[in-house]
């Protein structure tokens, strides 16, 4: 086994999860940033090649490919996962902890699998703990959304089992290698493209994302907006560049997205809409399939991870302070939380490109691609969703939250905000400024060659962003009273699953429940007397002969039978826990016998 | 309240000077759009001084409007349409 040049980020993060149960007192949030911070040593000081091979069952399995696709997608994996540790240190409840480290743990997985097998049980991991991080907000409505969140995730991840199980019967092997992109694609490229495009929320796939993430806890938000979609769009990179198809949806999303996110209220539901859009971009240049594309496409996730996480850390501090994240409910805060406006906004200019912020640098790379491709309805497709995205999150969120034409509040009682929130924030402005002003910073690390290297700091380019932007944001004062947002529950496609979940329901309620009242009662008449005949037999016999033998095993087998009785406790929640502790388990079983 | 909320209390009573000084920025912009332009324009019509500036607007006026009054009226529904909250 070498290890000499390879430390897996995810070990540290699964040794936190292991630890924090059994840790007393409260020193152990200095805690968090650690295994964070090794991450970064972690990618840092390893050597490209293959690592960490494992034998199981016959096969071969591959935990550790170091390449340049898989280093920049770990880099930005572990800066994030320093920021998002730092902004969560404050939180008592070690359940989020334990959740969030087992999710980003289970993203360094997916990026370093070498192999289908490993993807998939990194890629079911991320599943679990982020499900964890929507059901430990602890309300009602973030219960039903954990749930919803993890029956999707359940069925994209079946799909993508369905996939690499034909794919290795057809091939004889589980290898993660890119398919080549052909109109007449075997079934199961197409089943393992479905499994990543919904973690990728592809629409019409995407309902989960805008339903989930508005309802997790403020940390796990936080988390959950920087790794889920970006393993995909790391998956997609590598497995389907140049598949026409992701150019399509790719740009659909970008708009679909934007266009949700104008008439939408809940700011965190705003940003989430946004994610699908700026993944639109991602997916798009993945889609066209060319080399500066494809760097556009590696570069807007790294700068999108920065900005789109202090996005999630700013409203989440909203909602910490204020206790509400609804539009409708905010207002003149810009004097009362300065420090989180000016962070935010950081963010928001960075998402809408503008020049000195790193999403002026990643964005116009994919645009300029796409052009150059001669991809122009994708590239104006693009540009559409640049304009949309500075009126959403550029303007409207931080307006009505901070001003929205109300005056200073100084009567709201705000939660104080912890130094540790705004340390978290702060690493993250600093890069998105830092990369924006220095692009090569983030370009050394792009994995693809190019002929012609990228230059994003021209006149033009400056001078077009300024036009795109300045008059999109005359386009938001202008209409400032129509854009004004209200309470309200806007219908997406999540409407035809729910319809589905309804429908089974109520199936299950009616008749199901009716056959089961019937065989309850001819159980009882039939079954329960014969059944007491022979436990009376059972009794004389046992009496007579075994009860002094048995006694102390009966007692055994009750002990387990209640141990038993107690974890089946009917709750979804449990059982999913249960399933990921077993699995780790076994699996880490696995690795020291290996 | 601090030094920076302080500053931006300040701000709110220049508001009119500051939207002044956002239209003449955006003019300066069209100004400077008409001696320097792209290389390489990506659609064609982007090739006349301009162009981006209308875009942007027309673009946002027309996704808010239509966003806004004609599409959110047929989609929205009360918060707990779904009885989640």
């Amino acid at each position: 086994m070498e290890t000499s040049s390879f430390i897996h980020p995810a070990i540290g993060f699964l040794a936190l999860a292991a630890v924090l149960p059994f840790l007393r007192g409260q020193w152990w949030n200095w805690l968090l940033p650690a295994p964070a911070v090794l991450a970064v040593f972690a990618v840092f000081t390893m050597t490209p090649g293959d690592h960490l091979t494992l034998h199981w069952l016959g096969q071969t399995l591959l935990l550790g490919r170091v390449d340049k696709l898989s280093l920049v997608f770990a880099q930005v994996f572990a800066v994030m996962s320093v920021a998002g540790m730092l902004y969560a240190m404050h939180v008592k409840d070690r359940g989020q902890h334990i959740a969030a480290a087992l999710y980003v743990s289970g993203g360094f997985g997916c990026v370093f699998a070498g192999d289908y097998l490993t993807l998939f049980v990194f890629w079911e991991l991320m599943s679990i703990g982020s499900t964890f991080l929507v059901l430990l907000n602890r309300t009602r409505e973030s219960v039903l959304a954990g749930f919803r969140y993890f029956l999707y995730h359940t069925a994209g991840g079946l799909l993508l089992l369905a996939g690499l199980l034909l794919r290795y019967k057809a091939l004889g092997t589980w290898e993660f290698t890119a398919m080549a992109p052909s109109a007449n694609a075997p079934l199961y490229e197409w089943l393992i493209l479905a499994g990543f495009c919904v973690n990728a929320a592809v629409v019409p796939l995407h309902a989960w994302l805008p339903d989930a993430y508005p309802r997790g806890t403020v940390t796990g938000s936080v988390f959950m907006c920087a790794y889920t979609t970006k393993t995909a769009v790391y998956v997609l990179a590598r497995g389907f560049a140049g598949w026409e198809i992701l150019a399509a949806a790719g740009t659909v999303m970008a708009v679909y997205g934007v266009l949700y996110a104008c008439i939408e209220n809940n700011a965190r539901r705003i940003l989430s809409y946004h994610i699908v859009s700026q993944v639109g971009y991602m997916v798009a240049g993945i889609g066209v399939g060319t080399a500066m594309t494809l760097n556009g496409a590696v570069a807007h996730a790294y700068a999108h991870i920065l900005y789109k996480g202090l996005l999630f850390m700013g409203t989440g501090c909203l909602l910490y302070a204020a206790g509400t994240a609804k539009l409708d409910k905010l207002g003149g805060l810009a004097a009362r939380l300065p420090w989180v406006m000016v962070l935010y906004m950081v963010a928001a200019l960075s998402i809408s490109g503008m020049p000195v912020f790193n999403g002026f640098i990643s964005k116009t790379m994919t645009i300029t691609g796409a052009a150059e491709a001669h991809r122009t309805l994708v590239a104006l497709g693009l540009e559409i969703a640049a304009v949309g995205t500075f009126i959403s999150v550029g303007i409207k969120l931080p307006y009505f939250a901070f001003w929205g034409g109300k005056p200073t509040d100084n009567d709201r009682v705000l939660a104080p905000i912890p130094w540790n929130m705004y340390a978290g924030m702060s690493v993250l402005a600093v890069l998105c400024i830092l990369q924006g002003v220095a692009p090569s910073i983030l370009y050394a690390y792009l994995p693809f060659e190019v002929e012609h290297p990228y230059v994003p700091w021209s006149v033009w380019h400056v001078l077009q962003s300024l036009l795109l932007l300045g008059f999109s944001g005359l386009a938001f004062y202008l209409l400032r009273k129509v854009i004004t947002p209200h309470e309200g529950l806007n219908l997406d496609v999540d409407i035809a699953y729910r319809a589905v979940g309804t429908g089974a329901l109520r199936f299950v309620c009616r008749p199901l429940a009716f056959l089961d009242d019937r065989w309850t009662e001819a159980y009882r008449t039939g079954g329960l007397r014969g059944l007491m005949g022979i436990a009376l037999g059972s009794v004389w016999f046992d009496r007579q002969a075994i009860d002094g033998v048995v006694d102390g095993s009966a007692r055994t087998v009750r002990g387990i039978g209640g141990l038993g009785a107690r974890t089946q406790n009917g709750s979804l929640q449990d059982y999913l826990g249960l399933a990921a502790f077993f699995a780790l388990c076994v699996f880490g079983l696995v690795w020291y016998l290996g | 309240m601090n030094g920076l909320g302080a500053f931006l209390e300040r701000q709110r009573e220049l508001r009119g000077a500051w939207l002044k000084a956002l239209y003449g920025v955006l003019a300066a912009l069209v100004l400077l759009n008409l001696f320097v332009g792209p290389h390489e324009p990506h659609f064609g019509l982007d090739a006349y001084p301009g162009f981006w500036a209308l875009f942007g607007l027309v673009v946002g006026v027309l996704m808010v409007v239509i966003m806004k009054r004609m599409v959110q009226p047929v989609i929205v529904r009360r918060e707990d349409h779904y009885g989640d909250v």
